[in-house]
């Protein structure tokens, strides 16, 4: 589901799981993040230092 | 008083999804459970806990070590001869089998799959298609995830028949009778077992390009292959997993469609929303309930359970929690997010959600290109039931009729 709403951010191995550990977004694909990040049905992805990312967006026209 | 006006523990007591009681609609009891009662109890199968809350079945689902999977329905006996694997393993023995499976089922061989599936649902189609009617459950929703389950074994076509029967028995049993129920499972089971041991013993011999043929050579957490009756129990889960599932949240998503216009025709006016409208569809029944067993002695919303209490997790209650969904009663197709439980959760989140998905995607976009005019024929209603998982039995649809196979068929994407 993670890469359903956030392909660019998401990617799956072999078995259709998403790889674990911690990465960086890339600039751009902050939303595509928070929109894979929240529909993990299992809550199993944390989006940290989020402040950044939602403060820019705002800024932006 | 009417059934649903009796105290919320009368009805809980009595609660029993073999029986037809709420088979047409089961959600204003759902709803009262989750509001009035979120751990409730009932009598039936010699008692058992019901938890309806989004949170609190998401969260028996990602603690096996306190809601064992062992035993998994409720009653316990499916006409198994061992747990079903991986379904009633536990932690940490259940990875190893997963890793096994896992591979058969994965992204880019059920993508495979596609042409395959959208193949067998036109063929289907064709059958019905210029009389302008069907009976959209056995000539449709049935035959295609039994006719592709065999394909993925490489087992003979023309045994779809057997299959569907024995699995409908033993998903189903005899609606409101348990001792029959019993008795039909353990003699379909004994059946598919006999089927299965034919074929393992030919495979034995002789390896093909097949699913019995790579757990012959599988390996078990690095350290022995799987043994006979593992396979047989492997093979036992995934038939009555597969099939029943796919047959049951195809017909019920029709269900809904055919009784509301409205969406149906957003599908047809944009058929790449298909993909959301089977998630939306996929939450709004979320027809399996499967069960637990507590490890421990447990305590939720100040009830006290106890060690080896079965636990039945109410997955059709789940999805209706507006606590998790804003407007659970409504569908809405760009719904988001939509983190429904219609495939379990945590370590036995369904390893077939991938072929699932696909089946439901494709036969939604097949439906929807050739006859996108259906409504139920006048006159009749869906027969529902409610059972282990919610399906529908029968479905008669009418719609403008069209030439069997001489359609163009039209490539998307």
């Amino acid at each position: 589901m993670c890469s359903f709403h956030g392909p660019d951010v998401f990617e799956l191995d072999d078995l259709g799981y998403s790889k674990p550990g911690t990465r960086d977004v890339p600039a751009g694909l902050e939303d595509q993040a928070h929109r894979g990040a929240q529909a993990c049905p299992e809550r199993a992805i944390d989006i940290l230092d989020a402040a950044p990312a939602v403060a820019e967006k705002g800024l932006r026209p | 008083m009417t059934r649903i006006d009796r105290p919320i523990e009368e009805i809980a007591a009595q609660f029993d999804m073999g029986a037809p009681e709420w088979a047409d609609d089961p959600y204003p009891v759902y709803e009262r459970f989750r509001r009035e009662c979120p751990v409730a109890h009932s009598d039936v199968y010699e008692g058992y806990w019901i938890l309806s809350r989004y949170e609190d079945v998401h969260f028996a689902c990602q603690h096996p070590e306190i809601f064992s999977s062992y035993p998994n329905p409720i009653p316990a006996n499916l006409g198994a001869t061992g747990p079903l694997i991986p379904l009633e393993v536990d932690p940490p023995d259940h990875a190893k089998y997963r890793q096994i499976l896992a591979p058969l089922f994965a992204p880019a061989r059920i993508d495979a799959l596609e042409a395959d599936v959208r193949a067998t649902v036109n063929e289907l189609i064709d059958r019905f298609v210029a009389l302008g009617r069907c009976e959209f459950v056995s000539e449709l929703a049935k035959p295609l995830p039994s006719i592709m389950f065999l394909r993925l074994m490489g087992w003979p076509q023309e045994d779809a028949g057997l299959f569907l029967e024995w699995t409908d028995k033993i998903v189903h049993g005899v609606p409101g009778d348990p001792e029959a129920s019993q008795r039909v499972r353990e003699e379909c089971g004994l059946a598919l077992y006999t089927y299965f041991a034919e074929i393992l013993d030919a495979r034995t011999e002789e390896r093909q390009d097949d699913i019995v043929s790579i757990l012959l050579d599988a390996n078990f957490g690095g350290e022995r292959p799987l043994n006979q009756f593992e396979i047989l129990d492997i093979i036992f889960l995934l038939l009555i997993a597969g099939l029943d599932t796919t047959t049951s949240t195809l017909a019920n998503a029709m269900v809904f469609l055919a009784e509301h216009p409205d969406h149906r025709q957003e599908i047809v006016s944009d058929p790449s929303i298909i993909p959301h409208a089977v998630e939306e569809l996929l939450r709004l029944e979320s027809p399996i309930g499967p069960g637990r067993r507590l490890t421990q002695d447990f305590t939720m919303h100040g009830v006290d359970m106890k060690k080896d209490d079965r636990v039945l997790l109410l997955m059709g209650a789940t999805g209706r929690d507006d606590a998790e969904f804003p407007k659970a009663d409504e569908v809405d197709f760009s719904r988001y997010p939509n983190r429904h439980l219609a495939f379990g959760g945590g370590a036995h989140r369904c390893l077939g959600s991938y072929l699932g998905r696909l089946e439901l995607r494709v036969a939604l976009e097949e439906i929807h290109r050739r006859f996108p005019d259906y409504r139920m024929v006048p006159g009749t209603r869906p027969v529902r039931r409610l059972s282990n998982v919610r399906g529908t039995d029968e479905l008669h649809l009418e719609f403008t009729p069209s030439a069997a196979g001489g359609e163009p068929r039209e490539e998307r994407r």
